[in-house]
């Protein structure tokens, strides 16, 4: 517990009273709605509360109503409603499909949502040049879609790929499952066009492969959450599509095993796209739902491969294979076709319809402890506490694996109307906020800070989150976009009368 | 409070917005209350006592077209339509019903059909049939196969074309049937599907009272709307009677050789699963496996196809909304079929070929593009 001693009651109410101070401080939106019906058309304002309401939620437990919800469709749009939000210091939140696991998309703070889905276009797509230039609402698979037409592809993908938006992910930096070959979208960002809170219209980055031209301030606000600016346009790198692709599936007698064989394949040069662990739990459960007649085990492992030449990749198929049955791998199986391939992610990506249809009431909720990073050589043993601390406090959880990269996300499934299993899961975080920062890992490698992690992230941030508190004012000096967010104005995540479940367990600090 | 009879599955949902991915009224709005997600939100809110049912919440209730897309896409699986159509029943209860709603609720308590039409011009549609020999039911006949033709292809100008090729064809099969004529009454399935639980046992039982007096042992309707009631809603199990949808007593009666084909039909099409037969029943063989036996005809595909259809728009009692306040999800998946340059979209359901065909026109690709029901793609090559 020693790097855990969140912030005691007196700091706390220090951070509630400045939170109040802010919120008297930010203007109303009142009844004036007309600069903004001037700028975008009174079609493009929700107002009603039952629309304001269905902006609410995520996958965490909070619960922030809107006072209004914009949808813009030019940059200029944009840039006015900020300069307009500035000078009557009202909050804004800028959202692309919501689908954020943190509560970074959640319009703490009463904000006025900025929902950027209608800025979907696809600006230009360059065959030659391998870039796209998109607004941000468009989905992945949408882009993908019409990339396909030019034999390319955005390889970056995400669990929600077939809703999240290119704002939404590059304002996250999201991971995804092919992360260990392709890497968080960063890797992936050009150059961006962004609003500041100012209303100023910016370009950083280039629309070029290369740029090395000053600090990098596309990388600065990728994975700021919304928080400096808001991303209206996109210069994506783009590949060609690579011709062929299989699976291997492995399954092991522990999870040490299964570690061991994930290490030696992310390091053994075949460039895996992914490198997947799956837990006894997922296995067995997913097993018995879907009838999958995968063998019993500890663990399984899931390798992605592909590439353009059939040939490389059989013998890329039996390295991996010979790896994993080295390493004590009771069977493996391949497959080279979409369907086989989806039968072997079945236990990674069907636990939740497992769960549920085995749990009735019982729902995945997103906190604090969904996606840390630890160091590869200390996986196995961070997973095996993990999971002998979800046994000690009684939690239903399974525990799934970016292996080849280290990031852990362990499922936690409960009944929300529970009190008991919420005071549990508080505890079952906190101890593993210190056991992954004990082993010098970090306790976001994928979601992000968001409402979540906010009361933690100076425990693994230090002095450098006053360094990113004065970029926030720099930038930002009204606090207008994205309030509540990433500890840069306030650590506390459980706001009394914003919580979606009455018997959550607020933080006791 | 039908709404309490799901409170599981709304407290399942993990409110993650995968739903969104092909919902047919979100992709058009772009707004999270018409979302599945945006709605198992509010049903949340009424059933914690934080909101209370208004015109507005029904409004946004009612723009769903029960397509189960989101269901598909759902990270748990969640039957999200039966969440919706409870939570319909709860508001129709206090009478939050949109007045298009209302106005097809009281048209089929009147005259059994949800279009306002009288009942006595049920059997009209059978003009023109002139040289077939079509068993209209009488009193109490005994018919084997039972024909449901249904209330749109009953009413319906361009849908009444498809149920007299259905009757040319089964004719021609040498198939023994008959139809209700006027005693025909609407199936209830749209009935359920926007709330009205009452009103389906009404006609339900209406409708089983008539195949029992004409001891039938297989219905066989034009929509898939009316097969997945009866197969779904209605207790036919226990009465010994098979639902069928017509392509799949049609792709039998190919496969008997009953039917065989004497023509080509030198065209590219493009096959539309209809919601209610595909996703709802899977049901996604039986029309491929005819379309392919055409001769001459090349079958494609498009992306979004058989458990991933994008539905037409019409499905949830949203085929009698009105324009101001529905959406036109048709002209997306014509534009989705467009890029392929067929010469025929084809589908399996009255709604999704009145859709579609509209959609074509106000498209300006009639021209281009011709949308038929796989039956006259049928007629067509005999």
């Amino acid at each position: 517990m020693q790097h855990l001693e969140l912030l005691s009651r007196s700091a706390v109410e220090e951070e509630i009273l400045k939170s109040s101070r802010r919120r008297s401080r930010i203007g109303d939106l009142g009844t004036n709605i007309q600069p903004l019906i001037e700028i975008v058309g009174r079609e493009n304002i929700l107002l009603d509360d039952v629309d304001l309401l269905c902006y609410s939620r995520d996958l965490t437990p909070y619960s922030f109503k809107p006072r209004a919800v914009v949808f813009p469709q030019t940059t200029e749009q944009v840039s006015k409603i900020l300069i307009w939000a500035n000078r009557e210091k009202v909050p804004v939140t800028p959202r692309g499909s919501g689908a954020s696991f943190t509560g970074s998309s959640l319009p703490r703070e009463n904000s006025v949502v900025l929902d950027m889905s209608k800025m979907d276009k696809i600006k230009d797509i360059q065959p030659e040049n391998l870039i796209a230039i998109v607004e941000p609402g468009i989905t992945v698979d949408k882009l993908n879609r019409e990339l396909k037409k030019f034999s390319l592809t955005f390889p970056h993908d995400v669990g929600s790929h077939d809703v999240s938006t290119i704002g939404g992910m590059v304002a996250s930096n999201s991971h995804g499952h092919h992360g260990l070959k392709y890497g968080p979208i960063k890797n992936w960002i050009l150059g961006l066009e962004v609003v500041l809170p100012t209303g100023k219209v910016i370009r950083v980055g280039s629309r070029v492969l290369r740029s090395n031209c000053g600090y990098n301030l596309t990388q600065l606000f990728i994975g700021s959450e919304g928080t400096l600016g808001i991303i209206t346009e996109v210069t994506l790198n783009v590949i060609p599509l690579p011709s062929y692709k299989a699976s291997v599936a492995s399954f092991f007698n522990s999870v040490r095993e299964a570690l061991r064989a994930s290490m030696e394949t992310a390091r053994c040069g075949v460039n895996p796209s992914a490198v997947e662990f799956v837990d006894r739990t997922a296995l067995e459960t997913v097993n018995r739902v879907e009838n999958l007649g995968f063998p019993e085990a500890e663990a399984m492992v899931i390798v992605d491969l592909d590439g353009h030449s059939k040939s490389v990749l059989d013998e890329q198929v039996k390295t991996v294979a010979d790896i994993c049955l080295k390493n004590g791998g009771k069977e493996v199986q391949v497959a080279y076709d979409e369907e086989g391939i989806r039968r072997l992610w079945k236990p990674r990506l069907d636990i939740d319809i497992a769960m549920t249809r085995e749990m009735p009431g019982y729902r995945e909720v997103g906190m604090a402890i969904a996606d840390p990073c630890v160091p590869l050589s200390r996986m196995a043993e961070v997973i095996e506490e993990m999971q002998r601390i979800f046994k000690r406090h009684k939690i239903t959880s399974i525990i799934l694996a970016h292996a080849g990269v280290g990031i852990i996300h362990p499922a936690i499934f409960i009944d929300v109307n529970d009190e008991h299993q919420w005071r549990a899961l508080k505890k079952a975080e906190r101890e593993i906020v210190n056991l992954v920062l004990g082993v010098g890992g970090s306790i976001t490698g994928e979601h992000g800070v968001g409402i979540v992690k906010a009361p933690f992230a100076e425990l693994e941030l230090g002095e450098s989150l006053e360094i990113m508190r004065r970029i926030k004012r720099l930038l930002d000096p009204n606090g207008i976009l994205n309030p509540g967010k990433m500890a840069l104005d306030t650590a506390i995540r459980d706001v009394p009368g914003h919580i979606a479940f009455p018997k959550y367990q607020m933080d006791v600090v | 409070m039908f709404l309490e009879s799901v409170r599981n599955e709304v407290l399942e949902c993990a409110s993650c917005g995968l739903c969104k991915a092909n919902c047919p009224v979100f992709e058009d709005l772009r707004i999270e209350s018409v979302s599945a997600r945006g709605k198992i939100i509010l049903c949340y809110n009424l059933l914690m006592g934080n909101l209370k049912p208004s015109q507005k919440l029904a409004e946004r209730l009612f723009q769903c077209t029960t397509c189960k897309a989101c269901t598909t896409t759902c990270l748990c699986e969640l039957d999200i339509p039966k969440i919706i159509e409870a939570c319909r029943s709860d508001l129709i209860e206090l009478g939050l019903v949109p007045r298009a709603i209302r106005d097809v609720l009281v048209s089929t308590q009147r005259y059994g059909n949800p279009w306002n039409q009288p009942k006595r011009k049920r059997a009209e549609w059978i003009n023109g049939l002139e040289g077939v020999n079509l068993k209209v039911l009488s009193e109490s006949e005994s018919v084997g196969t039972l024909y449901f033709v249904g209330c749109t292809p009953s009413y319906d100008p361009r849908c009444r074309e498809v149920a007299r090729s259905m009757v040319r064809v089964f004719s021609r099969a040498g198939v023994d049937f008959g139809v209700l004529g006027e005693e025909e009454t609407c199936c209830g399935g749209p009935m359920l599907r926007i709330g009205e639980r009452g009103l389906f046992e009404l006609l339900a039982e209406r409708n089983l009272e008539n195949f029992r007096r004409h001891n039938v042992d297989r219905v066989v309707a034009t929509s898939p709307h009316c097969y997945n009631a009866f197969k779904n809603d209605y207790p036919l199990d226990r009465e010994g009677i098979e639902a069928q949808h017509y392509t799949q007593f049609v792709a039998n009666l190919i496969d008997e050789g009953r039917i065989s084909f004497s023509k080509r039909v030198d065209k590219v099409v493009v096959y539309h699963d209809p919601c209610f037969l595909g996703r709802h029943n899977g049901v996604y063989e039986p029309p491929r496996k005819i379309l392919e036996s055409i001769p001459g005809l090349t079958l494609i595909e498009m992306e979004r196809a058989r458990e991933n259809s994008f539905c037409c728009g019409g499905g949830g009692g949203m085929m009698w909304m009105e324009a101001s306040s529905s959406t036109r999800p048709s002209l997306n998946r014509v534009r989705e079929a467009a890029d392929l340059k067929p010469d025929i979209i084809a589908t399996s359901c009255p709604f999704c070929l009145l859709n579609l065909e509209d959609a074509v026109r106000v498209m300006d690709l009639e021209k281009e593009i011709q949308v038929m029901d796989v039956i006259e793609l049928v007629e067509k090559a005999m």
